[in-house]
């Protein structure tokens, strides 16, 4: 009896062992998964931004592109010219195919790098947008430039070369990088993306996203001026109308106009 | 660390900063008397915020400053209600205008570009005259220099008369046609929904000058027509055009009426034509910005449309 047990223990054992475990897949396990610290961006009545930190553990050896995205949309945009001796709007240009939010990173190594890798950032976005309209004489580079010095002037679009950090040793690094979320950013959700390359080649992507959503005082506003908005105004009206008679009642004094 | 997120306008801002420009323009109304409005939204665009929704929201403001100025002129009997109740017909129609001509410009892209170029416009020739007024007023060696009525009635003044239905107004104690109130209210409330102003720097000189009104009464009929003129551009702005920020038109008022009883304290110690004057010279200031940004070549070719 004790020669079968022995046996089935034995056989137990073996089976354990002979057994391959599965590989430790960067993109399945939790700890290479990408994080987003926070994943929700709450406007309220002192919101002026957001950092949001983004980490991730890699491989060693690896360079990192780091994309950040909002959703596509359509914008009609007008181009200046001038008439008259004047600078005004000369002309409706539709650019499509251009997120509401643009980031990018990359760590050092890819900063200046040729090869797949080097297809980032705007030189990578300038390919799917497309400007049609009344554009003029002016080319789809400059339009493009134009368009990005806009956005970049509101920080809705930022390239980063360098930025990504990655830190520590061994068979896992620690890459970690910054997002600047603007005040005037728009509420919804947002795609966050990590391209690793090794070798020149890329070898992995991982993806999340983060939420912004309007909440509090400014949502209720914002939600009685777009979608009530005869209460709206008449409230403005009322409340202008209050405070004017109590700070007239406050300091007794005529009003300039 | 102070901002404050504007829903409307969708920008934070500084609370001090915005605070500071609505107690900067009150100080400004306090010491010359102007409303102020026609600085405000030139500077509230000037710090970002959209010019449609600075149009607005300081239109919204206005009618916080002139309900309290409407009140006590009312209460020192300086309000020809009759007179003003003519402007307003006409102020009404004119801001609901305004408002309709603004929603085309938005859809035509060139909203941004009409309000700068109407503020240039009228700072220009607003600016100019009362520099040239106060100017000559401060030349003038006696102040019975100053324009006296003349001993012929003038070629307006008898174009006025030969208007139809005239009518006594009692407390400005002139006798003159409906028409004329009416007309000008028009012209002040589409000024007032383009450029986000009450239309005080406007309307006192057109009641001094034109209606031919005494200055007692000139000031509180022009509020109580500029209240109901912002209250209706106010509304139809925020129904038409979704422009109006309550919170940014708060603390601008806040600000405005604080800075507003400064002022009337300082200008108590100034001389008038020096007042005059000095505020001459910041609206041209103003308006000069304002004309330069639409001569240089802009850094941005492309612009978001409707002004937003």
């Amino acid at each position: 009896m004790r020669s079968v047990y022995a046996g089935i223990l034995t056989l137990f054992l073996g089976v354990l062992l002979l057994v391959p475990r599965p590989c430790a897949s960067a993109g399945d396990d939790d700890e290479f998964q990408l994080v987003v610290e926070p994943n929700l961006v709450q406007i309220g009545s002192f919101f002026a931004g957001e950092v949001l930190k983004v980490s991730a553990q890699v491989p060693p050896g690896v360079e990192a592109i780091l994309e950040v995205r909002g959703k596509e949309r359509t914008e009609k945009l007008m181009r200046k010219g001038r008439r008259g001796g004047l600078w005004m709007n000369v002309g409706e240009v539709e650019v499509k195919g251009a997120p509401c939010l643009f980031m990018a990173m990359t760590t050092p190594g890819l900063a200046s790098s040729r090869g797949p890798q080097a297809e980032w950032g705007y030189r990578a976005l300038e390919k799917e947008v497309e400007f049609t309209g009344e554009t003029g004489s002016m080319s789809k580079s400059r339009l493009f430039s134009d368009f990005v010095k806009m956005k970049e002037h509101g920080g809705f679009y930022h390239e980063g070369p360098g930025t990504l950090h990655l830190s520590g040793s061994g068979q896992k690094r620690l890459l970690q990088g910054e997002i600047r979320v603007p005040s005037a950013v728009a509420t919804g959700r947002y795609w966050v993306k990590l391209f690793l390359f090794e070798g020149g080649k890329r070898i992995e992507r991982r993806e999340t996203f983060f939420d912004v959503q309007m909440m509090g005082f400014p949502h209720l506003l914002y939600s009685l001026a777009f979608h009530h908005s005869v209460l709206y105004g008449v409230l403005a009206v009322v409340v202008a109308i209050l405070v004017g008679l109590v700070m007239g009642l406050v300091f007794r004094t005529r009003s300039a106009h | 660390m102070w901002n404050i997120y504007l829903p409307v306008a969708g920008v934070s801002l500084n609370v001090f900063l915005l605070f500071g420009l609505g107690g900067l323009v009150g100080l400004l109304s306090g010491l010359f008397g102007v409303g102020g409005g026609f600085l405000m939204t030139p500077l509230l665009i000037m710090i970002g915020i959209p010019p449609t929704v600075a149009a607005a929201s300081d239109s919204n403001q206005i009618v916080a400053a002139s309900t309290s100025g409407t009140y006590a002129h009312y209460k020192l009997g300086n309000v020809d209600m009759k007179m003003g109740a003519f402007l307003l017909i006409g102020g009404v129609l004119g801001g609901t205008l305004g408002v309709q001509v603004i929603k085309v410009l938005r859809e035509l892209g060139n909203a941004d570009f009409v309000i700068k170029i109407t503020y240039v416009v009228m700072l220009g020739v607003v600016g100019g005259y009362m520099f040239v007024e106060s100017l000559q007023s401060l030349r003038r060696a006696k102040p019975e220099d100053r324009a006296s009525a003349p001993q012929r009635p003038s070629a307006y003044v008898r174009m006025v008369r030969a208007l139809p239905w005239q009518m006594h107004f009692d407390k400005s104690g002139i006798t003159l046609s409906p028409l004329m109130p009416l007309v000008l209210g028009v012209f002040v409330g589409i000024l007032a929904a383009i450029m986000g102003v009450g239309g005080g720097f406007i309307m006192v000189p057109v009641m001094v000058y034109l209606l031919r009104m005494p200055m007692h009464v000139v000031v509180g009929t022009s509020l109580f027509q500029i209240l109901f003129t912002c209250v209706n551009v106010t509304v139809m702005q925020a129904v038409a055009n979704h422009t109006v920020d309550l919170i940014l038109a708060i603390i601008l008022l806040l600000g405005s009426t604080i800075g507003a009883q400064v002022g009337a304290r300082l200008s108590a110690r100034l001389k008038g034509d020096q007042l005059k004057i000095l505020l001459a010279v910041i609206v041209l200031v103003v308006m000069v910005k304002m004309l330069v940004g639409l001569i240089l070549p802009p850094d941005i070719i492309l612009g978001l449309k409707g002004g937003h």
